[in-house]
Order: structure tokens, then C-alpha cells, then sequence
């Protein structure tokens, strides 16, 4: 069930009525937890809960194992491993290996072709595959005990605010939250209230609004030959995908907040960062750490000379790019990002420019002309539109954007609010009222109370979470 | 304040829901919610003795209730989405609805190119309300006031009301027995012809499509349903858009398959029909199409039960 949907606010607050009761012990937290969460996940479709019981239990298995048997270590892991990261090659890279290997035969010259067998790729299960490994690798290396509860197990597993689009919550992190009680304060609401209208407001009234027009521009199936328009559109994709995201990810954390956990930042306004480095510190945090864990790291990081970890950068993302999707499109938005780190790392030019407020503007507009540039590819329907696009973002013959019609207006006005609240929120604007005097005690929440309606009134359209498809 | 700072909050986004709610600005919309009325229609169960379908055409020109006032007794729905396209999922909605139990089943189709091509199949209106879970139809159904208040502007409707020269606004009346009247103001006869330019480009009408659909009629025939079909009336320039050598429907040859396969095939009334946009009955013309129609029907009816009799 969508979060923005009326069966996910009766859904939560039949949750919420019980869990004060239900959390006050171990068993009836863990059960009550897992059971809800098995519903929610269960809602998008039955058959998937099969999966991720199943899942689940290879892992949960693996980490016991791990600790009874640690001479068998290894091999418990690597089991792991193989059925995690087989599971999503099922269901999420099948069908692309063997296109792309019947268009290899094509191409050949080659007549036989083989049968794609086309599965329906189960919500999340990018997410939870990689929470799930992540325990695992985690007991291997030391960092973690396993639990030997299931249900403790599950409860971290499939707990549903961030169950189908992150954020990806280390064990080390929830496990030991989801057994102790804490009495959940005023802040904590105050706090989980104001995530969740903040990332309602991004996600319905920013992020939809936006994907109306983005989704016309882009599925319209011609390349409208004005460098302007796609500017603009390509503009609008790189708020619609940032405000969907971590809207999602602000109303899990606001959930986890009022449930009386705590889920780690997952966006830390990446478009005002002013390297690639900084850019991949501040974009889905959740995911890059789990990369650089789990990956980078264990290829060797950078140790080994620049060779080997240019070698190492370039592996990790263009994993990162194939674990957004199976095609090439995302195949190429992680070379051009590695592309993008390697000319930093060997001409460090974000630090050679970042000298005074001139050279840091100029910083930060390569950055965004870059992400933007990258994100086409991201988006595009095909390889052939990325192409056209990027080559008429910089066609400056036509300025024109004449023929915007009406939703594509209202998608520049959420532009415009989707930019300027970035940088209220950037630049601390929010605290020049200071701390918990009166004047906040009435300005906050008037302004919540006003985001929260905004959601209702000035939602657009709704589309699912772009994320879901990940 | 502090301690309760998020019941205070909560409660005031209640109550600023409300206002707001009260204070919205028309989007030209009434009768009955929309969701409400596109969920209702999909939930039919079987209870009608003639179902009307096709597309946006048919939805805005045949009022049910008008014409049970020529065709006594009869239970009448309007069955038609925007976008239809008859599809094999549609054809067997349309049947679906019919009171198996009923003494004469009638459906009665609403002829139009676009309903014939492959466009169409790919953004069905009816298939994409199907699609919802069923749940969320129901949510629709019974707590459709609710949630249309709670609906959000129509930020489009009203932009174009203040800003733009134009001004076209359009205004939807749902009819709980299905019919939708559609107003434009100001009225754009040609409107259609601009929208039509593009419309059968690379967008050719589908013979498998029409194959398809006659199987279909032939089949509802034989299990003694009367299938009517009919081209509702458009000004010149929009049959000329249309035509045999733009869309690549010939009605002709379409008219004598149908009949051929037991449909019956109903010119409608003569006479001129003013549309919004040259392809939609305005309400001020549908209701006496709707009258004029029901009496041909009513006429054909009774010669086809009388020969039914004799033979």
C-alpha cells in the first residue's frame, strides 16, 4: 500500500492505536511488529511475503550458523550470498541478461533466441536483500551478534516504513533499538510529525506535480528540439526523483520517530554539494555506505595504488548504477558518475576552483550541469532518446518553450518551491526564530499544519514512488 | 503549548482541512464525485436489461434516464469510459452487466474509429479503473463525498480561468446511471478537428481489432442478446477526419459484417446536434438525441420482437 493512500492511513493509525500496548515487551513488540509489517508488505501482493519469509530465513539461519559452527563460517556466508544475490538476478536481471544476450546473437548474425521468462519483480526486494546481506556480512566479520530470535529477526527486517524503499537500516543500528523500551516523548512525535509532513509535502504536492510534466516530456516519444525545454524538464526530473526519494525516506524516519526508533539520514541536500565525493556523501547515504562497506572496501578501497582504486571505484558504481535497474540506461548513469569521480580524484578540480564565493558558484553549477546530464540517462526511455536529449541541452539555436501548456506551469511553480526550500533549509533559515521560544511555539506548528494541508489541497496526480521499481 | 504541541498541530491541520474544503474554488464539476462515479460503474453487477457502451462519445450523448421515458421498464445503463476502445476486456464488462434473468438483453455500441485502433486499447479508460484493487473502488463507492472533499484543486481549472485569453473550461455532470453531460465554455465546434489532425497518424484502425469485436457480436447474438450499433452524430468535418482514407475505417463494409453477424445497425436520428467540440453532445442537445434515439430503438425493438414471433 502506498503511503499517500487512504488504506495506508487507516492501515497506520489502527497500528498506531495498539502499539503503545503491544511494545512494552519483547514478544509482543516483535510479534505485533512482524505481523504488521507481513501485512503491509503482503497488501502490494501475497506472493511476495513468500519470498521474503524466505529469504529471511536463509539469512536468519546463516547467522546462527555462523556462530554455532565457525569453522563453516565462510561457507554459510557465501550460501548466503549466493541465494540473496540470486534471488535478485531472478527476478530483477533474468529478463535483461537475455535480451541483451539475444541481442548480442542478433548482432552476430545469429537466428536462435532465447525465451525470456518475465517475472513480476517483487517491491523492495533491492532494499531488503541488501539489509538482509548486510546482517549476514556483518555477523561474518565480527561487527554483529546474531540474534537468535526470528522474530526479532523479521521485526528488523520487514519493518514497514522502510520496508520497500529504504532506507537500508544496518542491523547494528535497529537491532539492539527493537529490544529495548524507551518511552517515546513529545519530541519524538513533535519530531516524527514534522518528517512526515516534510516528506508528504515533497513527495505529493513537489515530486507528482513535477512527474506530470516529466513523464509528458519523456513518453511523448519525440526529442522537442528546444535546449530551454529540456533544461527545464531535466531540472524538474532531478527534483521529482530527489523530493520522491527522500520524501519517502523523511516518512519512514517520522514513522520509525513516533514507533520511538530512530532511522538514520538517508539525503542530506545532495544538490548543494560541491564535489562528486561530497555529492555521493550527501545522495541516498544509506545506499553509498552500503556500497562502500561492502563493496569498495572489500576490493580493496583505496589501497593498492590509484590503479586499483580507480579500478575499485569504477566496479562500485557501476554496480550501484545495474542495482537502480536492469538496463543499460543505468549501466551508463553509474559509468558517468564513476567518470565524474575519476576526473575529480586526478584533477581535484572541486578544490582547485572552490576558492572564494565566485569559485564555489561555479563548483556547484558544474555539479548540477553534471548530475543533470547523468540523470537523462537515468530517465530516458532509450539509450537513442539520452542521446538526442543531451545533445539538445546543448543545441543553444532554440530557446523556445513556447507550448507549455497549464501542468507543465504548475510543475515550474513546484520547481520553484522545490528549489527555494532547498536552500530556506540550506542556509538555516528555519532557525533565524530561535529555539523553543513562543514565536516557534506558534510559527511551527502553523507551518506544519499548513505543509500537512498542502499534502490534501495541492497534491498532483499520483504516481508511485519512482523508487518502488528499484 | 510545547508539551502538546503535536495534538495542537494535528488538530489545527484538521481544521484548516476543513476551511479549506469549504473554500475551494469550482472546478466545474457536478453531480456526482467523479471517483465515485467511474468506481460505481466499474462495481455493476448484473441488473440491466440494455447497457450502453463505447467511448467518450457515447458517455456524454445517452442519457439512461431519458431514455427509459420512451423505453418503459427497461432497465438502462450508460456504460461507456473515456478512451474506450473495444477491447475484449470491455466487450465482456458490457455483458457482465446484463440481468441474465432479463427478457430482452440489449447492448447497444456507440461506433467510432478511434474505438478501433491500437491507441485506444493501450489507454482504455475502463481498463485502467479495472485495474484498481478492489478495495480502493469500494473506498470510492461508499465514502465518495468524503473523499472528493478532501480532493485536491484543480490547480489547471483554475489557472485557465484567470490567466489564460482563451478560457476553455470544461464541466462534468455525473449521472449515477452513467451518463456524463459535458459542457465547454465557450462551446469549440472545430476543437476535435485539431485534437483529430494527429489522432490517426501512425494510429491506423486495427482489422484484428474490428475481427475481434465481430466474433464478439456474433456470439452475443447467437446466445440471444440484440446487438445494436451506431454512429453518433458529428458535424461534417469530423466524419471527414474520420474517413476511410484517414483513419482506415470503411463503415461500410463494417455496417454489413455486423449485420451479417446478427448486429443490428441503427442510423440515428436525423436532424443537426450541437457538440462542445465537434465529436461531444453538448447536455442541451443530448437530451433530445437521447429522446429521439430511445424512440428509434423502441420502433426497432417492437418490429424485431414481432418478427421473433412469427418465425
Amino acid at each position: 500500500m502506498l503511503f499517500n493512500s487512504l488504506t495506508f492511513l487507516i492501515f497506520a493509525t489502527l497500528f498506531f492505536m495498539a502499539w503503545p500496548w503491544m511494545r512494552r515487551r519483547n514478544s509482543s513488540r516483535w510479534i505485533y511488529l512482524t505481523a504488521a509489517s507481513f501485512f503491509f508488505y503482503g497488501w502490494w501482493d501475497a506472493r511476495f511475503l513468500l519470498l521474503i519469509i524466505g529469504s529471511g530465513l536463509v539469512n536468519f539461519c546463516a547467522g546462527l550458523a555462523m556462530e554455532r559452527a565457525p569453522r563453516w563460517r565462510k561457507l554459510f556466508l557465501w550460501t548466503s550470498i549466493v541465494a540473496n544475490i540470486g534471488t535478485l538476478a531472478l527476478f530483477k536481471y533474468l529478463a535483461f541478461l537475455v535480451t541483451s544476450a539475444n541481442d548480442l546473437i542478433g548482432l552476430l548474425g545469429g537466428d536462435g533466441r532465447i525465451p525470456i521468462l518475465s517475472l513480476t519483480l517483487p517491491v523492495g526486494i533491492s532494499f531488503y536483500t541488501f539489509q538482509a546481506m548486510s546482517y549476514v556480512i556483518d555477523i561474518y566479520r565480527g561487527q554483529l551478534k546474531p540474534t537468535r530470535n526470528i522474530l526479532h529477526f523479521f521485526a528488523y527486517l520487514a519493518m514497514f516504513p522502510q520496508l520497500v524503499a529504504g532506507p537500508i537500516i544496518r542491523a547494528a543500528h535497529l537491532l539492539p533499538q527493537l529490544t529495548t523500551w524507551k518511552r517515546i516523548t513529545e519530541k519524538d512525535r513533535w519530531e516524527g510529525l514534522k518528517l512526515i509532513a516534510h516528506g508528504f509535502f515533497k513527495k505529493v504536492v513537489i515530486a507528482d506535480n513535477l512527474a506530470s510534466a516529466v513523464n509528458h516530456a519523456f513518453n511523448s516519444g519525440e526529442v522537442y528540439p528546444s535546449s530551454s525545454y529540456w533544461w527545464v524538464i531535466v531540472s524538474m526530473f532531478a527534483f521529482q526523483i530527489y523530493c520522491d526519494f527522500s520524501g519517502y525516506s523523511d516518512i519512514a524516519r517520522g514513522l520509525a520517530r513516533w514507533m520511538g526508533y530512530e532511522f538514520p539520514e538517508n539525503f542530506n541536500h545532495p544538490y548543494l554539494a560541491r564535489s562528486f565525493k561530497e555529492f555521493w556523501g550527501r545522495w541516498h547515504i544509506s545506499l553509498s555506505t552500503w556500497f562502500q562497506d561492502y563493496i569498495y572496501i572489500p576490493l580493496g578501497g583505496s589501497r593498492g595504488g590509484a590503479l586499483a582504486s580507480q579500478r575499485n571505484m569504477w566496479i562500485t558504481m557501476l554496480l550501484s548504477g545495474l542495482w537502480h535497474g536492469a538496463a543499460w540506461s543505468f549501466l551508463i548513469w553509474g559509468a558517468l558518475h564513476a567518470f565524474y569521480l575519476q576526473i575529480e580524484r586526478i584533477t581535484q578540480w572541486p578544490k582547485r576552483l572552490g576558492h572564494g564565493l565566485l569559485g564555489r558558484l561555479v563548483s556547484s553549477i558544474m555539479m548540477l550541469v553534471l548530475v543533470w546530464i547523468a540523470w537523462v540517462f537515468f530517465r530516458a526511455e532509450s539509450l537513442n532518446q539520452a542521446v538526442q536529449i543531451v545533445t539538445t541541452l546543448f543545441d543553444f539555436s532554440s530557446f523556445s518553450i513556447a507550448g507549455i501548456k497549464i501542468p507543465a506551469k504548475i510543475a515550474l511553480l513546484c520547481l520553484l518551491v522545490a528549489v527555494l526550500r532547498e536552500l530556506y533549509l540550506y542556509t538555516g533559515c528555519d532557525q533565524l526564530i530561535p529555539g523553543e521560544g513562543r514565536v516557534r511555539a506558534v510559527v511551527d506548528p502553523v507551518a506544519v499544519a499548513i505543509l500537512l494541508t498542502a499534502c490534501v489541497y495541492f497534491h498532483g496526480y499520483g504516481h508511485a514512488f519512482v523508487y518502488f521499481q528499484f | 503549548m510545547l508539551k502538546s504541541r503535536t495534538t495542537v498541530t494535528l488538530v489545527l491541520t484538521v481544521v484548516m482541512i476543513a476551511v479549506c474544503g469549504q473554500l475551494r474554488p469550482s472546478d466545474g464539476r457536478s453531480g456526482m464525485p467523479r471517483e465515485q462515479f467511474w468506481s460505481s460503474k466499474v462495481e455493476w453487477t448484473e441488473q440491466y436489461d440494455m447497457v450502453l457502451g463505447g467511448d467518450s462519445r457515447t458517455l456524454s450523448a445517452l442519457s439512461p434516464e431519458v431514455m427509459s421515458q420512451s423505453l418503459p421498464g427497461i432497465r438502462i445503463a450508460n456504460f461507456a469510459f473515456h478512451r474506450c476502445s473495444f477491447a475484449e476486456e470491455y466487450l465482456n464488462a458490457c455483458e457482465s452487466i446484463l440481468d441474465p434473468k432479463s427478457q430482452q438483453p440489449v447492448l447497444v455500441l456507440g461506433i467510432t474509429p478511434l474505438a478501433f485502433t491500437p491507441l485506444a486499447v493501450k489507454g482504455n479508460g475502463f481498463i485502467e479503473y479495472n485495474k484498481m484493487r478492489t478495495v480502493e473502488r469500494y473506498q470510492q463507492i461508499w465514502m465518495g463525498n468524503e473523499l472528493d472533499y478532501l480532493r485536491s484543486f484543480d490547480w489547471g481549472h483554475s489557472l485557465q480561468r484567470w490567466f489564460e485569453s482563451e478560457r476553455t473550461v470544461l464541466f462534468r455532470d455525473y449521472h449515477s446511471d452513467g451518463w456524463c453531460g459535458i459542457r465547454r465554455e465557450p462551446d469549440d465546434p472545430k476543437a476535435s478537428t485539431r485534437d483529430y489532425e494527429k489522432t490517426f497518424v501512425d494510429n491506423q484502425v486495427d482489422s484484428e481489432i474490428i475481427n475481434q469485436f465481430i466474433r464478439r457480436v456474433n456470439q452475443w447474438t447467437q446466445a440471444g442478446i440484440v446487438v445494436y450499433a451506431t454512429r453518433l452524430p458529428v458535424p461534417s468535418w469530423t466524419l471527414e477526419r474520420e474517413s476511410l482514407a484517414r483513419s482506415g475505417f470503411d463503415e461500410s463494409a463494417f455496417v454489413e459484417r455486423f449485420e451479417a453477424a446478427g448486429g443490428r445497425w441503427l442510423a440515428g436520428p436525423a436532424g443537426e446536434y450541437r457538440t462542445i467540440d465537434g465529436s461531444h453532445l453538448h447536455p442541451d442537445a443530448a437530451i433530445p438525441f437521447s429522446h429521439a434515439f430511445a424512440t428509434l430503438l423502441a420502433a426497432d425493438l417492437a418490429a424485431h420482437h414481432s418478427n421473433s414471433n412469427s418465425n
